[in-house]
This record gives structure tokens, sequence and C-alpha cells, in this order.
């Protein structure tokens, strides 16, 4: 009868896990940047309003949630997040599409595009807020108006740059302008789009706090500036903290793997491993 | 077996994971919301009186959910008192975890 001596590979695949060097690495200089923070605390002397405590923060943490309040705002956050970058993106790629592959369009409307890109969202919110008041309706208007750009642009240079030889070849096995441009144009475009989004995605999230800030009555942006308007300046502390979470979150868990499963696949960028 | 395979994608069992969670912590709350406002104390009334029990004095958030649900009256302590709140709204702010129980309140006049 032979026998055979176990190894790891029996284990089933949950039990073989094990953090990642990178990772342990990460939490080490987390676990480190806590420590020196609250080691500072004393050594400057000055009051927790000033100068919070890393147990200030938890603290406050533990309140937000016992209280209802955290799981609300940001909630809310997330929501306002995922519908503007919904409609500027779909607005973007409309406009860009345009502007693109209509030369007309490009004349009248590319140098009023400069000009509003210009124009940061911050300072339209004041007149956003006159003409639709404090809500919803302003700050989805301003996450549009951040994310669009971005996307817009790409898609523009994605039509201009789709190679000429391309469309010349359907056009010679006689292919309609709508063929050309649901089997050509839209396929060659499709990883600036992507690189766009991506983009778009990441400025949607520093315009949300803004306008959160700003425009709003709840959410992690409102909860920063609640906080600092109350004096509890821990809670300030816990609404920045929760902004770089959710962004950790929204960026690994959805954009990077969306970005590898289609603009590195299709070979538009490389990563540093990629390159080993 | 391999149309399981989209399952491994980290986009889609994280958000599957968030939505057992969420699942989870909705039927929690129905059974919880039940214990805190029974149907029998509600009766066949279509807006009711209610003393709204925290574990902690209400804040600014507080005071403007229970401002849009009915007349606030007074706050005394942890206890929010309310009138003329719909049932289906009484019942919803039920479910809420950080509501410890809602009580049935005889009113100004009571």
């Amino acid at each position: 009868m032979s026998t055979r001596v176990a190894t790891a590979s029996d284990l089933p695949t949950l039990l073989r896990w094990r953090p990642s060097a990178r990772a342990l690495k990460g939490a080490l200089g987390l676990f480190l940047l806590l420590v020196l923070w609250q080691i500072s605390v004393p050594l400057i002397g000055v009051s927790s309003y000033f100068y919070p405590s890393p147990l200030d923060v938890l603290r406050a943490f533990g309140d937000l949630i016992e209280k209802g309040i955290l799981p609300v705002y940001a909630l809310d956050s997330l929501g306002r997040y995922t519908a503007g970058v919904a409609i500027g993106t779909t607005v973007g790629i409309a406009l860009g599409l345009l502007i693109g592959l209509n030369r007309l369009a490009a004349k009248l409307l590319g140098p009023l595009i400069n000009f509003f890109y210009a124009i940061v969202e911050v300072a339209w919110i004041p007149l956003f807020v006159i003409w639709w008041g404090y809500g919803l309706k302003t700050i989805l208007v301003a996450l549009t108006y951040v994310v669009l750009f971005p996307v817009l642009f790409n898609t523009m240079t994605g039509v201009r740059t789709v190679p000429q030889v391309y469309i010349n070849a359907a056009l010679a096995l006689g292919a309609s302008r709508l063929q050309i441009l649901r089997e050509v144009i839209l396929p060659a475009v499709l990883p600036n789009i992507l690189t766009g989004f991506r983009v778009g995605a990441g400025f949607a999230f520093r315009g949300l706090i803004f306008a959160e800030m700003i425009a709003a009555k709840s959410g992690l942006g409102y909860l920063i500036f609640e906080g600092t308007a109350n004096h509890q300046t821990d809670r300030t502390v816990v609404g920045m903290i929760c902004m770089g979470l959710l962004w950790l979150f929204i960026d690994n868990v959805y954009l990077k793997p969306f970005e590898r499963a289609t603009v590195e696949r299709w070979g538009q960028v490389t990563t540093a491993e990629a390159r080993e | 077996m391999k149309h399981w395979g989209w399952l491994r994608h980290r986009p889609v069992w994280v958000t599957a994971l968030l939505l057992l969670g969420w699942a989870a912590y909705s039927g929690w709350s129905l059974v919880a919301a039940g214990h805190k406002l029974s149907a029998d104390e509600i009766g066949d009334a279509g807006k009711i009186h209610i003393e709204i029990v925290l574990g902690f004095e209400p804040e600014a958030f507080h005071i403007t959910r229970f401002q849009n649900l009915g007349r606030l009256i007074k706050v005394e302590g942890r206890s929010a008192f309310l009138m003329d709140v719909p049932v289906d709204a009484a019942r919803d702010l039920a479910r809420r975890y950080w509501v410890q129980d809602i009580a049935i309140w005889p009113g100004l006049q009571g």
C-alpha cells in the first residue's frame, strides 16, 4: 500500500490564502502612521479641537455609527457619485463622438468646450445653488460637469485617431456610415472612452466632496463641513478618512479590475508588472 | 461549472457579498421593527402619535428626519415626541437600528 505525504496544495484554496508581502507592508506603514500620530498628540500639546488623536477619531467613528449618521452619509455620497459618473460619462461620450465625427460640430462646440473646461466646477456651484437650490440636482449637475471633460476629450481624441485605412477598408467593402460607426469607429474608440471614464471617475470623487460641502445637507463632504462648524474636529477627520477608504474601495474593487479587463488587455496601458 | 467562473472576479463577488449583507440587514431590521412597534399597538389608525426612544440624545441629523415624518412636538432627553405620523413612516422608522423603541403617545390632549 503506497502512502503519500499531504502537502499544502491539498488544502482548500481558502485555507491556503496568505496576505501578500505588499499588503503586509502597507498594513505596517499604516500602523506606524497611527503610532506616530498618537505619540505626536501629547508632544504638540494642544486641545483635541485643534489636533484630535487617533483614539478621539475612533471614538467619533463609533459614535457616528451608533447614531446611524455615518452609514446614511456614506450611502448618500456613494449614490450621488454613481449617478453623477453615469450621467457625465453618457453625456461625455455623446458629445465626444459628435465633435470627433462632425467638423461643423467641432468648429461650433470646440471653442466653447475649451472655454468651459477652464472654469472649475467649484466656481459653478454657487450659481447652481441659486438655480436649483441645495440638494441632489445641484450635486448631480456639478458631478456631470466634472466627469464630462475627461470623457469627452478622450472620446474625441479616440475618434480622430482611428486609422483612416480601417475606414477606407470598410467603405471599400460597401459599409454604410452607420455600419462604419458601429463596426469600426466605436470598437476602436472604446479604450479611449474607458481611459476617460477612469480619469473622470477619479475627478468626480473630489468634485463630490466639494459639492457636498457647499450644496448638501448629508454626505461625507457635509460631515467634514459640519464637523468643523460644530467644533467637532474629530468628526471632520472621520469624514476625511471615510472619503479615503471609500475611494480605495471604489478604485480597487471596481475601477482597477475594469481597467485590467479592458484597457490593459487591449494593450493601451502597461503596468509595471506587465513590463517585467 | 464554467458558467460560475465569472464569480471569481472581484467586482462580482464583492457586490454579491454586499447585496447579501444588505439582504441580511433588511431581514433583521424587519423582525426588530416588529418588536419596537407592533401591529396591535397601531391598530387601524392611519396616523399615530409616537414617542421615539433612542440610545442617545438626538442630534440635528435625527431631528431633521423626525420633522420630515410628522409634527415634532418636543424632545426630552433621549426621547422625541411626534404627532400625526403616517403608520408606514412609523414602521419604516422602527427599522432603523439606532431607534431603540417606539411607543404610542396620547399626544398633547392626552
